[in-house]
Order: C-alpha cells, then structure tokens, then sequence
C-alpha cells in the first residue's frame, strides 16, 4: 500500500533565483542531497506536509501576489474571491509554524473539532517530541485547575519533614521542560492558575513554595500554543489582559471543507493520526531551532518597508480630546482615566473621522505588539525565501499578530452606519484594511520620497560633537519650521502627534546643546 | 513555421525507449530525480537505454550523462567530471551524440565554453528558447519586454509584465526561475527593434551570446556566434 504520509515536496518550495546548486548522480540515486536542504526550505517542506497530508486545508487566506489579482464578485453582499498569482498560505498553519519558528506564542481560536489541537500537536511532534507525549502533555483547561495540577505538586515527605520551604521537593510536571507546551482551552482555567501560567510565558519560570523552574528547554526555544472557543471575553473565566498581552498572535482555525471527505473517511477506515506520521526530515532538533531563530531575526528590514510601518503606527495612539498638554493628547491617558475613549474620539470635530485611521481604534499600539510585527514579519520573508522583508509580508502578518491588540471603535461611521457591517466581526480583513488604506495615504503624501522629520532625525543621529552655534540655529529653524506647516494645515492626525513629539524632542536636544555651549 | 514552445536545438532525437533496469538501483526513482532537476523523462529513458546498450558498466556516470544531456543542468558539473575520468569514449559518444574521437575535445573546451560542440567554431545560431506562452504549456503571460545578461555563466534575467526570471542555459540545458525582485543589473531600458538583441555577453573568448525576443511569439531565443 502506498504511504500516503510520508510524502514531501521534491522539487524546492520556493525557488531561489540563483546560480543552480550543482548535484551529483549520487544526489539522484539517493533521493538529493538532503544536508544542503536548508532550514527555510524545511520548514516550506513542513508546511506543505501539514496542509496537504495532516490537516487538509484549502483555505489559502494568506495571498500574495505579483499582478492584481484576478477577483470574483460573488453573492450579493460584498463578497469577493480573488485568486493570487503567486504562493499563498493557509493562516490556521502558517502561522502557528511561523511560531514554531520564532519561539513564540500563538492562540488558535474557533469551534471544537477544528483541528485547533491537531496543528497544536503536530508542531510539539516536529520538535522532536513522541506523538504520545505530546499528546499527553496537553494542559487541558478546565475550572477546577490548579496550580498544582499546572506545574507540580511538593513531596508529601518534604511537607511533612520540612523546616523551611526551601526544604521542600516539588515533583515537576514534566511537560514544563517540553520545547512546544500547549494549553487546550485556556479561557476555562481559573484566575490564579492563569497568573502561574503567566510567569511561565512572560518569564520562563515557575515557582512553587519558593522554588523556582525553568521552562526554556535546551536551545532555549520554546513555543507555546493556547486554544479557545472565543477571544472575545467568552469563556468560564475572562482572561487576565496580561496572559492575553503575552501572546504573539491569533489565528482563526476553519472548518472541514467537504470536498475533502474522502480524505477522513480514509483516515477513519486507517485508524490514523497524522501526529503519527510526521516524516522524521520534518523533526527540527533544539540546534535547528535555534538557528531558525536566529535566522530569522536576522533578516533585515529596509528603510522603505521601516518608513511604512513606523506610517502605520502612528495613526492609532493620538486623539485630539484626550488631554490638555500636547503630549497628554492620547487614548491611554483617556482609557487609564476611565473615561470612555469611543466618546472622546467622536468628539473630535477637527479631523475627518472616515479619513482619521486613529478614528477606527479605541488604542494604540504596544511596544510589545510592535516587536512581535517586527518578529514576525522576518519570519514570514524567511518562509518565503526572500533575503528581506517586504510590505507584503508585513501586510501577510499584520491581522495575526494585531487580532485582539489593536480594538476597533465599533461606533466608528465605518462599522455603525453600514457600509461594511461584516468588519464587525472579521478583525483580520479590517486589520488588513487598516495597513492598506494606511499604505495609500502613505503614498498620496509621497513619504516615500520626501519626509522631511525624517531627515531631521538623520541629521541630528550623526551627533553634536563639533556643531557650531550657527549650524545648531539653523537646525532649530528648520523644527521650527516643519511644526509651523503642520500648525497651518489646522488639522491634526495621529502622523502628527509622533512628528511633532519628535521634532520637539530635536528642538530639546539642540537647545540644551547651545545652552551647555553658550556656558562652556 | 513559427516556433512557439521553448526547445532546446540540441535536444537528443532518441527514439522512445522504456527505461530500463539498473542492478540494485530504483530505476523509477533515478527517472523522477533526474526530471525534477530538469531532465526531459523519455529522453532521460532513451539515453540510458542506449548508454547500456553500448556496453556501459558505471551506472552513476550514465545517469549523471544522461540526465545533463536529457536537460538537468545542475549534472553539468558532475558529467563533465566524469566525462573527464573516462578511458573508454564509446559510450560517451553515444551519450553526447558525436564521434568517439571528439569526446575528449568536447570535455576540454566544455570547461571554458558551455555552449561548445564539436564542428561549431567558427558558426553562429540559435542554442534554444525558453518561456514561452502560458496557455500552451509554456511559462510567459506576456511577451519578453526586458533582459540582461547576468554576471554567473550562461545566466540572464528577463522580465515579462512585471515578472522576473533567470534562465541558465548551456549546450543541452536551459532552467528557467522566477525572481523574486529584478535583479541588480536591470536598467529598465527596452530595445526599440525587435531584431536586435534585448541582452548579450561574452562569457567565453570569442563567444558572444545573446538573448533574443523574436516578434509575435513569448519566446526569448539564447543566440550564440563565435568568432
């Protein structure tokens, strides 16, 4: 019979457009050269494995495209199919292999029997661990979990015999020193329990009457996968905003799609799994991970791509009500206030709200969730083969990473009056939406080209150090000058308050200078 | 009669031959291996079929052989290498197509010159084509707009629409990939004759190779001339 598991991609899954890499007869008659298969094209190979053999997932959500895509109108609600011309993914596995990647953390929501688990399970197998262990060390959230039933329990002997608690043995869980730890159905896991498993994720111990683990495994990658049936507040208990904070990204698992029945009635008939069935080349060893990492985080994002980003963050932090000062002007002043920021956003009338992205969001962006964008976004490029990041591959990650981070204004005129009712509840394609339409004001305003704080910036990062007093002046002049033309234009977006909080940070910086020059 | 789909002048005009058995070795296998990095499967079969009927007894240097001269140029290297270690040059003629006394002339100016067969100074012609149009089997959308020769031997760049590729071709190979970006030495500027050559470079002494976007085809010919 024919192994139908343990099929890989022969041919590379993503060309690279080099000289071609030279094989010998040998290479041939030995299936290739399997040690120049580099990590990259392993974990292309994984991902493929999983989508076509493991899971079955034809929803290619994940698009990118060289040409405009051809797109179909379908229905009559706005729906849309469009159909990329070049390799695109399935979300509900790319992105919790791009964790695997990084060493991150990932929550995949949606309905039971979503293969939620599955993906889960399948990463802990291609980390090298036993199908069965991993299966068995699932962290099954449920109301009565302790956190004692988390991490351990101390020795009954030890309790008994102890004089101080540093006495006392505590017997490990052992899923706590596994490279991918998971946590079925985190929202179900009480309070306390989910504060230890906060320091877990966020600090990479565990502690249980005063001695403290280690969860980092060897190599010091760890990816962590959570599952729930909701991220939006539902569950037994709520989820502590710090637990949810910690994680990386969130996924939506789909559903089965029926044309693949024939695939599980197989599958049903063969009594298989396909966690135990992952080919032993898709095992990546602590070395491999680390290197992975490694790999990814170096990757470079060039000036262009940054630009764009640091465009798109700064729309969402500034509103124009939030305070009296200047730099008080922002929704977590209004939100740490317990005013509600929905109200302080309508309120203003300078702005255009359809033309205000900050409008949309009821906050900005943490630095936490910046980084995780960053991280991710090389990760995403390393997938793909490229030598750097593109916007498409910052556009591919965005709504995964931002989901539950960046929270929409639902009274915004964009969700309210009708126009596209379904962003509501789809947060990735109003994320998506949101990192376009920033794109398109980006290039309206020609930044690309000109942007003249950021020249200010540039001049003032090659240091002081021999400026003269009329140089300094005129670099004074100049700040003075580009918050002048901001000041005409009368209105004010969130693209202004970071300018202008920079360009007073510059005009600081050389007023002290000529001040200390002027003494000396 | 107007060419439209990608050829290769010097592909082996073998006649269909099962393939046969190697002792100890997963003939289908090699088959698929060698067609994954290129290699034409019949004529793969064929040349194989004829290098142990001429009495070949190295299977690894019929398969690497064969497979460079079915089409996989990333064997180039690896034939040429035992093409070079060779006592016998029967076989090798029969592999390459040319007489047993030209084999060795073959293997040495090979290693300068790429697009070399015995009988070809001194002449000028077209090597092969690559691309081709989409609908019928090929790999362009549109006609070739752009191209440049690149810095690695036998490499250049063309650009179709906004799509980038690199072809790397040889006496018996051409592979083509798509690029993810344009390369360095794109300039952007398109030829204004259709008969002129759109890239060229000399790679080799005396041996100018040029890239050709013949009119009303999605083709883009490689044309060596030789001094």
């Amino acid at each position: 019979m024919a192994d139908r598991w343990h099929h890989l991609s022969a041919s590379p899954t993503s060309p690279r457009a080099t000289a071609p890499q030279q094989m010998t007869a040998e290479d041939l008659v030995s299936g290739g050269p399997r040690h120049d298969v580099g990590l990259d094209e392993r974990l292309r190979q994984a991902y493929y494995w999983i989508v076509n053999t493991a899971v079955i997932s034809p929803y290619y959500d994940i698009e990118f495209s060289v040409t405009p895509p051809l797109t179909f109108s379908l229905g009559d609600a706005g729906a849309e199919l469009s159909l990329p011309d070049d390799a695109s993914y399935s979300s509900n596995v790319l992105i919790p292999l791009l964790t695997f990647a990084v060493g991150g953390r990932c929550l995949l929501v949606g309905g039971p029997g979503r293969g939620k688990t599955t993906v889960a399970v399948l990463m802990g197998v291609m980390a090298g661990t036993d199908a069965a262990d991993v299966r068995r060390s699932v962290q099954q959230g449920q109301p009565q979990l302790t956190v004692s039933d988390l991490v351990g329990i101390p020795l009954p002997k030890d309790l008994i015999g102890a004089s101080r608690l540093t006495d006392i043995g505590i017997a490990w869980r052992d899923w706590l020193s596994l490279p991918v730890k998971i946590i079925d159905e985190y929202n179900r896991i009480p309070t306390k329990t989910q504060s230890a498993l906060l320091t877990m994720v966020a600090e990479g111990y565990v502690e249980s009457h005063d001695q403290m683990r280690r969860t980092a495994p060897d190599g010091g990658v760890e990816s962590w996968y959570f599952t729930a049936n909701d991220d939006a507040g539902g569950g037994t208990f709520p989820v502590i905003q710090a637990l949810k904070d910690r994680l990386d990204v969130t996924v939506q698992a789909v559903g089965f799609n029926s044309r693949f029945f024939d695939e599980l009635v197989a599958r049903v008939e063969a009594g298989d799994r396909p966690e135990d069935n992952v080919p032993a080349e898709l095992v990546f060893d602590a070395d491999d991970r680390a290197a992975m990492r490694a790999l990814v985080r170096g990757l470079p994002i060039e000036a262009p791509v940054r630009r764009r980003l640091e465009f798109f963050f700064s729309h969402f932090e500034f509103v124009q009500h939030g305070g009296k000062r200047f730099e008080y002007r922002t929704k977590d002043v209004v939100a740490t206030s317990g005013v509600d920021v929905g109200s302080i956003v309508r309120a203003n009338g300078g702005a255009d709200l359809e033309a205000d992205l900050g409008a949309q969001t009821l906050n900005g962006l943490s630095v936490r969730a910046l980084q995780t964008l960053v991280l991710f976004s090389k990760a995403m490029a390393w997938f793909r083969g490229s030598g750097t990041v593109t916007a498409a591959d910052v556009r591919a990650v965005l709504p995964f990473v931002l989901r539950g981070k960046l929270q929409p204004h639902l009274d915004h005129p964009r969700f309210a009056e009708g126009a596209e009712p379904e962003l509501a509840s789809d947060a990735a394609s109003w994320l998506t939406s949101l990192w376009d339409e920033s794109g398109r004001l980006f290039d309206a305003l020609n930044l690309g080209r000109t942007d003249p704080v950021g020249d200010l910036l540039h001049e003032f990062s090659k240091g002081l150090d021999g400026l003269d007093g009329v140089e300094v002046m005129r670099r004074l002049t100049a700040i003075e000058s580009q918050i002048r033309a901001v000041a005409d234009a009368g209105k004010l977006y969130g693209r202004h308050f970071d300018d202008l909080t920079a360009l007073k940070y510059l005009h600081q910086r050389y007023t002290a200078y000529l001040a200390w020059r002027e003494r000396g | 009669m107007t060419l439209r789909l990608a050829a290769h002048l010097a592909a082996p005009r073998v006649a269909a031959a099962p393939m046969p058995p190697f002792e100890g070795l997963d003939a289908a296998a090699v088959t698929r291996a060698a067609v994954a990095q290129g290699a034409e499967s019949e004529a793969f079969a064929a040349l194989v079929a004829a290098g142990q009927a001429a009495g070949e007894s190295r299977p690894l240097d019929l398969i690497a052989i064969a497979a460079w001269r079915a089409g996989a140029i990333t064997l180039r290297a690896d034939a040429l290498a035992r093409l070079r270690e060779r006592d016998s040059d029967d076989v090798a003629a029969a592999l390459l197509g040319c007489a047993p006394h030209e084999v060795a002339e073959f293997v040495e100016r090979q290693a300068a010159d790429r697009w070399f067969m015995p009988g070809s100074d001194g002449k000028a012609g077209y090597v092969c084509s690559v691309g081709g149009f989409a609908g019928i089997g090929g790999a362009f959308r549109r006609p070739v707009e752009e191209g440049v020769a690149l810095a690695d031997d036998g490499a250049f760049a063309v650009r179709e629409g906004p799509r980038w590729w690199r072809i790397d071709a040889d006496v018996w190979c051409a592979r083509l990939v798509p690029l993810d970006a344009a390369p360095r030495e794109a300039s952007g500027v398109v030829p204004l004759r259709a008969d002129e050559p759109v890239a060229s470079a000399m790679w080799a002494d005396g041996v100018r190779v040029s890239l050709m976007v013949p009119p009303q085809t999605h083709l883009a010919w490689l044309y060596v001339e030789r001094a």
